[in-house]
């Protein structure tokens, strides 16, 4: 059959992936019987689209899947809300605080221990809280377990 | 040994049983584990980069569950997350400055010594560095019909032209491949 090798390869490819009408399809068998470059053309085409169905490419990591599946708006309610309950937290206990000294600060006949003890023991507590937020929220931060599913 | 690049390091991560060129399911029924799968694996064959690859990944897939935007009469779910994954990679090609991409191309585009691919012995190998080393619009049309099988409507769909065009398109691509692997088929 008169064909011309070049023009011929679109219709190659065309047939290598079943996208050829009924026609183009027995065009192509007839001039691959009759031509052997066109033959081989299709061959190299074959191996190169079995070859490249078999690349190996990298996944997503599990944490990298999770991450996504997570809702953005939800996300950021809980880290809202997170923020609001610690805040609220802070004040309250602070306030609490505050005003329970300036009571027994106050009072003359409260004994000296108490009016240095009770603050110490307040300032204490209140340090030892904060470290162990400030310790929390690094490990959260650099954990790399922390999205795996136990 | 020198390491590979980004684009084509195999982390330990790399599940080769997966069967990437299954068929999809057509009511889009598709489960997001092998949705993320394929969308992942174009990311990194247009971008070449694992991280810039999963945060297009995570974008698209939030829009799939959060962002309601797949429409299920449209069709089946990959052609269309691909088309949402293909388009955030583009928009990061489009912002990554000409430096980066130059050196990510040079280390994509290094031949392999004769010495080199007898030792290695593979052939997908030198493949994929000849991809990675072609046009992003050559390379992606070849990839969508070989690598994630999809038909030529699909391509259409995804790559946003006409069905008319895609095989004249893929024809070029192909060639332009196939000169590049000529020394090796």
């Amino acid at each position: 059959m008169n064909h011309n090798c070049e023009d011929t390869e679109a219709l190659l490819s065309g047939y290598l992936d079943g996208e050829l009408t009924q026609g183009d399809r027995q065009r192509v068998e007839v001039i691959m019987e009759d031509c052997q470059d066109c033959a081989k053309t299709f061959e190299e085409m074959k191996k190169l689209r079995n070859e490249i169905g078999g690349i190996q490419y990298e996944y997503m990591t599990e944490a990298e899947r999770l991450k996504a599946a997570k809702d953005p708006v939800a996300e950021t309610g809980a880290s809202l809300g997170q923020v609001l309950v610690i805040g609220g937290f802070i004040i309250f206990y602070g306030s609490c605080i505050y005003l329970a000294l300036k009571g027994i600060l106050a009072d003359p006949d409260t004994p000296l221990f108490m009016k240095i003890g009770l603050p110490a023991m307040f300032l204490g507590f209140g340090i030892l809280l904060t470290s162990v937020i400030i310790d929390r929220i690094r490990a959260s931060k650099t954990d790399p377990y922390k999205d795996v599913e136990i | 040994m020198v390491e590979c690049s980004p684009a084509i390091a195999l982390p330990a991560g790399i599940l080769s049983e997966k069967n990437m060129n299954a068929p999809h399911a057509e009511n889009g029924q598709e489960d997001l584990e092998s949705l993320s799968d394929h969308g992942f694996a174009l990311a990194i064959q247009l971008l070449g980069r694992h991280e810039d690859a999963a945060d297009v990944v995570q974008d698209s897939l939030r829009k799939l569950i959060h962002g309601g935007q797949y429409d299920a009469h449209r069709g089946p779910k990959r052609p269309w997350f691909l088309k949402v994954v293909r388009n955030g990679a583009l928009d990061v090609l489009r912002k990554r400055k000409p430096e980066d991409e130059e050196a990510l191309t040079q280390l994509e585009d290094i031949d392999p010594s004769p010495a080199e691919v007898a030792e290695q012995n593979e052939l997908k190998h030198i493949i994929r560095q000849q991809l990675a080393g072609m046009e992003v619009a050559q390379r992606e049309i070849v990839l969508l019909r070989d690598f994630h099988n999809l038909s030529y409507a699909e391509i259409a769909e995804v790559m946003e032209i006409r069905a008319g065009t895609v095989m004249s398109r893929l024809h070029r691509a192909r060639k332009e491949l196939r000169q590049r692997m000529r020394r090796y088929l």
